[in-house]
């Protein structure tokens, strides 16, 4: 499960071109304005970026819970919180379980190296051991459908090719929460359905999921709960439906 | 099988070391895979500096190094140096050069240091054989006592590298002038150590530069292992000394600042 406490992430922004010439000689640095007048664009203040403000919620064990919002409404920064890889500047996020954050998909994955010399340090990366890859290498590959490319370099694969390598990978890990942004644009179609599947049986077999996309027709369809960011604050939480719906008359739109 | 095997490692130990294993396969892998001569550059880039070098101190210079062959005293040096300027000089971007997978994994930061680290060490180790048919076939040979203190100065030399690596590659990220400052002042300290020069011709009022270089003193500390079995004491305790402050700094520094590269980066 996961749980977010009185959540509030803020970045300092940085300059562009704020090097060493700048600090020797004192000067502060310029932060380029952001556009204070549109509905999602962050709250920046004297150089801070408040991404997230006081967001609380809970993704109880099973549950699946869908995070929506327009650019630059602090989604990405609420899966990287949840993905452990930043630490809030307050509040408390609070994770338990094996975490496998689809967000990673092919972070890691290097074009020199051969498709099956990815899936190992793929796997390792994201928490599995060489044995337990060993074991599970006939499984990825089945999945991935690469066949004989898994012993080619990844810089001659195609970008769909790239993406199923990774995809396989991720979902072979035994995770207990799964932490998943946009991953189903990926892909040709008939790889995309699959991908959709198999979140989906994880979702029967009791996954905890925490879910990230424009797409509202899959948050009603894989989620049971969502949150609906606005500026790093929780605009309204519930019945994916409603929520749903309210993001979209926001944006002037109707959910069909 | 037999079940659990009785000698299995718990879980992780098995995942730390494999973790380390694969970050240093993939920059072995991706470091030669490209390349014809592969794992062969890592002797030839010393030993042909080693050429240049004989050509201007030996021919032109007429450097003197007593008994000792100079082609001797070069690869003495060299390979130890080209372990530390290499290990510090990558450091600098071991983790701007991860930071996708920084941004986006969590997995502990200081594997992407560590990796560039064996990385290097390993490269000395396989240079290690060289460097004894050289003290065999050009020096007085018979000696084995360097055997002591092989492995002594490696831990004193490795604990200096990886206590920079992690000062330099974590400030970096702050501060990206760093890798400038870096390239620039390796080539520096390298006209300043005694390795292609022996330490006896620097004057004694700049003699206090062998003490605030600790590669001088390991340099020098190399060379006298290699090639005469034994090592100047107060050297060596100088080199550790300083080796270790180093590392707590950099140890220090890279706890306190780790959990922010991810947002910098």
């Amino acid at each position: 499960m996961i749980q977010f406490e009185g959540v509030t992430k803020t970045f300092r922004q940085v300059a562009p071109g704020y090097g060493l010439k700048d600090r020797l000689l004192g000067r502060t640095p310029s932060v380029p304005r952001a556009p204070q007048g549109s509905l999602s664009s962050p709250m920046v203040n004297d150089g801070v970026l408040t991404a997230l403000d006081d967001l609380t919620f809970e993704i109880g064990r099973g549950e699946a819970l869908a995070v929506i919002g327009r650019n630059g409404s602090g989604k990405s920064t609420c899966l990287a919180l949840a993905a452990g890889v930043i630490k809030p500047t307050s509040g408390n996020v609070s994770i338990r379980g094996r975490v496998s954050p689809l967000l990673a998909l092919g972070a890691g994955v290097h074009p020199d190296l051969t498709g099956r010399e990815n899936v190992e340090l793929n796997g390792v990366l994201l928490g599995l051991t060489r044995r337990e890859i060993r074991q599970r290498f006939e499984s990825i590959h089945a999945f991935s459908e690469l066949d004989e490319f898994i012993n080619q370099p990844v810089r001659h694969y195609s970008s769909g090719m790239l993406a199923r390598l990774a995809f396989s990978v991720a979902t072979h890990l035994d995770p207990e929460i799964l932490i998943v942004d946009e991953v189903l644009a990926v892909g040709d179609a008939a790889f995309a359905q699959k991908c959709y599947d198999r979140i989906k049986s994880f979702r029967r077999d009791g996954l905890t999921m925490l879910y990230v996309s424009h797409d509202v027709h899959s948050v009603i369809d894989l989620c049971d709960r969502a949150v609906y960011l606005d500026r790093g604050r929780a605009l309204a939480e519930g019945d994916p439906r409603e929520v749903g719906q309210q993001y979209y008359a926001d944006q002037g739109m109707t959910l069909g | 099988m037999f079940g659990r095997m009785p000698l299995a490692l718990p879980r992780r130990i098995e995942y730390a070391r494999d973790l380390l294993a694969v970050m240093v396969l993939k920059e072995l892998r991706v470091r030669y895979k490209r390349t014809v001569l592969g794992y062969a550059w890592s002797l030839l880039q010393p030993l042909a500096f080693a050429v240049v070098y004989y050509l201007v101190f030996k021919m032109f210079i007429r450097i003197d190094t007593g008994d000792i062959d100079y082609s001797l005293f070069l690869i003495c040096g060299l390979f130890a140096w080209q372990w530390f300027s290499n290990g510090v000089g990558t450091s600098t971007t071991a983790l701007i050069s991860n930071a996708q997978l920084i941004t986006k994994v969590r997995f502990p930061r200081v594997y992407a240091v560590m990796s560039g680290f064996m990385n290097d060490l390993v490269h000395f180790l396989l240079s290690v054989p060289v460097i004894l048919a050289a003290v065999y076939l050009l020096g007085n040979g018979g000696r084995i006592s360097w055997l002591w203190w092989l492995p002594i100065l490696l831990v004193i030399q490795a604990v200096l590298v990886l206590g920079l690596a992690l000062i330099l590659s974590v400030v970096t990220v702050f501060l990206r002038d760093l890798e400038r400052l870096v390239s620039i002042g390796l080539v520096m300290l390298f006209h300043l150590t005694p390795v292609v020069y022996p330490a006896k011709i620097i004057p004694e009022s700049f003699r206090w530069m062998i003490v605030a270089n600790p590669m001088a003193s390991l340099s020098i500390c190399w060379r006298d292992a290699w090639i005469n079995g034994q090592v100047e004491l107060t050297l060596l305790g100088v080199a550790a000394a300083s080796a270790a402050v180093v590392f707590a700094v950099g140890v220090a520094l890279f706890a306190k600042l780790q959990s922010r590269v991810a947002e910098v980066v």
